[in-house]
């Protein structure tokens, strides 16, 4: 082979080189634009299910004051520990905030209950005793109930009523019987 | 023991009142044991109210302690009430699986006076 030959061949070469190499810069800049796109998009969902935890967690728990000294938590759909754990909180802070003597816990929005959950209630339940206000338990379905007593939860301590109204007339009876209502 | 360490027990209208701040120690609280059978023998309450507005930490010991204290009470025949109990030390108590059995609560020392008249009356 001559110097000629071999010179033009490396040149060849080097321009298939030169062609490859762009091809993969280009190639790379492709997959880095789709990256990021796809990245961005990501957040975006992100963002948006964290904003709507936030406006589930607002609608959530809220707290009615039904009657002078009597308080209300209607609780709705499932309940983990993270949410039991704020209702609770809130539940008590706003207990000694407001001076209730009664809290009533409907449970009319909830369809299912497991081990863990109702454990939640049974200490949620148990706290708001301690601070010092009684607490009820109402609106009880019947599919929770059997789920319950399979269970073998100990609901017994608590005072369960059929439903909101009952809880309502049960504590001001009991607030009147005491004869403290000055108000 | 210097006096300053010492926890009262109030006479307030036919009650007795002990307020426990912070955390007191064991000896404390042994000195508090034996005051308090002193003055219930002698004053013969109507009931007796332990305020622990005053704790912002209540460890198994001291939830312990508060119980025997109450306890000890009603053997001697004294209806016995805690008031004061924090959100969070409530909360705390009942996640460390901490009850007080048996000790009737209340939300303030005002409540827990009422409630004592109440069961009189």
């Amino acid at each position: 082979m001559t110097d000629a030959a071999l010179q033009s061949e490396v040149a060849a070469l080097r321009q298939l080189l030169d062609v490859y190499e762009r091809a993969s810069i280009e190639q790379s800049e492709v997959l880095e634009k789709a990256n990021s796109e796809l990245r961005q998009g990501q957040e975006e969902r992100q963002e948006l299910i964290e904003r709507l935890r936030l406006a589930i967690e607002d609608l959530s728990t809220p707290i009615l004051e039904l009657w002078e000294s009597v308080l209300a938590l209607p609780v709705i759909g499932v309940v983990d520990s993270k949410r039991s754990a704020e209702m609770t909180e809130r539940l008590l802070a706003e207990v000694v905030a407001r001076q209730a003597r009664f809290v009533i816990v409907d449970l009319t929005g909830v369809e299912l209950i497991d081990t863990k959950t109702a454990d939640h209630f049974v200490k949620m339940v148990r706290a708001v005793e301690l601070v010092g206000a009684s607490c009820m338990v109402s609106g009880i379905r019947p599919a929770v109930a059997q789920t319950l007593v399979e269970l073998g939860i100990d609901f017994a301590n608590l005072k369960t009523l059929g439903n909101l109204r009952h809880a309502l007339a049960q504590a001001i009876r009991s607030l009147s019987e005491a004869g403290s209502a000055p108000h | 023991m210097s006096e300053l360490h010492r926890v009262p027990v109030v006479s307030v209208s036919g009650c007795l009142v002990v307020s426990i701040q912070v955390a007191p120690s064991d000896s404390v609280i042994a000195q508090l044991r034996i005051d308090l059978c002193d003055t219930i023998l002698t004053k013969q309450p109507r009931g007796l109210v332990l305020d622990v507005h005053g704790v912002e930490l209540l460890d198994s010991f001291m939830t312990r302690n508060i119980h025997d204290l109450a306890a000890t009470a009603q053997l001697m025949g004294v209806p016995t009430a805690i008031c004061g109990l924090r959100p969070d030390v409530a909360f705390t108590l009942v996640e460390m699986g901490l009850t007080l059995t048996g000790i009737h609560t209340a939300l303030s020392l005002d409540r827990a006076l009422e409630h004592f008249g109440s069961a009189v009356r």
